[in-house]
């Protein structure tokens, strides 16, 4: 619990019940959490503070998920940085995509807390061992 | 991590650049080897096959692969016991291991799994792309380069780096690189027109193998200069320091 007290992580999400969700989540695991609803916030966040992980979803009202996804992975500032993004069940195909562009792993609607929290901690590890 | 392979010749599998990276599949059932080794060396990676966890130990004396989809129900040994053994043991601690299983994929069974060590848990009836790119975010993420995994696309004149699908083009006609050539070819380009020091190119491509000397990078900038043609050219060496490519 300690240790996850220094990593920051960043939701951005427009539905505020699964965003809300997923930050209390974390937040009893002891991560610091900043939300954003949209990705015009959502970047206004990063360029703020780099935080350790993005969560990310797809279907974003102002912007287009993957071109954010993309956006990040070209900027020098936070290329490296972690990326899980988040959409609905029905639509592997969009994972396939945003797997490709630069995300590294998923999260699928409605999600199971336990395996948001393990897919978490497996991605931190994987960092810190590149 | 193991070091990446340096003796692969880009190009080797037609229609597809190779990749640097080994992946095993251990699984008892011969169809699935066939079957996950075809798709696998299709996108270009070397694949080695294993039936039983003796033999896939065995093998680890020679060389340790970068990636391994492992059969959760192999017979012989319980899957998670054999999980534990791989994660307590120094050289393949870091190992990639994506668990199969030819069971339904619950939300118990990944989160068991990626508590235990392992990076990802797919059922195998997984859609082949979502497996490939599965596999490419893991490796991607594992084996981060600066210069390589950051923009996908990279250009220099005539000169076209897709870093993502790992594929060099020049004139729009694949360049037939070695896996080093190419991350280097990718740092240099990625950082033109900027002095680039032997020690940085050391960090940041070869990744600080200490038994590399720096003439092994002169004799990789030797070999890329021929292959760019007129555009080799453009790679300026700094006297007592390294290289520069110049646009």
């Amino acid at each position: 619990m300690s240790e996850n007290t220094t990593k920051n992580l960043l939701v951005v999400d427009d539905e505020r019940d699964y965003r809300e969700l997923l930050a209390g989540l974390l937040r009893e695991q002891g991560y610091q959490v900043r939300t954003a609803e949209n990705g015009a916030d959502g970047m206004k966040a990063l360029a703020e503070s780099v935080p350790d992980m993005l969560l990310l979803d797809l279907n974003l009202p102002d912007t287009d998920g993957y071109a954010l996804c993309q956006r990040i992975r070209a900027d020098r500032q936070f290329g490296r940085l972690p990326i899980i993004m988040i959409t609905v069940q029905s639509e592997m195909q969009q994972v396939v995509k945003g797997l490709k562009l630069g995300a590294d792993d998923y999260i699928l609607k409605p999600f199971d807390s336990a395996e948001v929290l393990a897919r978490v901690t497996a991605l931190f590890r994987q960092a810190s061992n590149a | 991590m193991p070091k990446l392979k340096t003796t692969l010749e880009a190009g080797r599998t037609a229609g597809k650049i190779q990749s640097p990276y080994r992946i095993a599949i251990l699984d008892d059932d011969r169809e699935v080897l066939e079957h996950l080794g075809n798709l696998l060396r299709l996108d270009g990676y070397d694949v080695d096959c294993f039936s039983s966890h003796g033999k896939f130990i065995d093998s680890l004396g020679q060389l340790v692969p970068h990636l391994l989809l492992l059969d959760i129900e192999l017979p012989g040994m319980a899957g998670w016991q054999f999980l534990r053994m791989l994660k307590e043991r120094p050289d393949t601690r870091a190992l990639l291991v994506v668990l199969m299983s030819g069971k339904f994929r619950s939300s118990k069974n990944v989160t068991e799994g990626l508590k235990a060590g392992a990076d990802d848990y797919l059922a195998y009836s997984v859609q082949p792309e979502f497996l490939a790119a599965r596999i490419a975010a893991l490796l991607r993420r594992a084996f981060w380069r600066e210069g390589i995994a950051g923009p996908s696309h990279l250009t220099l004149g005539p000169l076209t780096i897709d870093s993502e699908a790992h594929v060099s083009l020049l004139d729009g006609q694949p360049l037939h690189l070695t896996p080093l050539e190419f991350n280097l070819l990718a740092f240099m380009v990625k950082n033109r027109n900027r002095v680039l020091t032997r020690g940085l190119i050391l960090e940041k491509v070869w990744n600080s193998d200490s038994t590399i000397t720096t003439r092994t990078i002169d004799k990789h900038i030797e070999s890329l200069r021929r292959k760019l043609g007129a555009l080799g050219t453009k790679i300026e060496t700094v006297v007592n320091v390294g290289y520069k490519l110049n646009d």
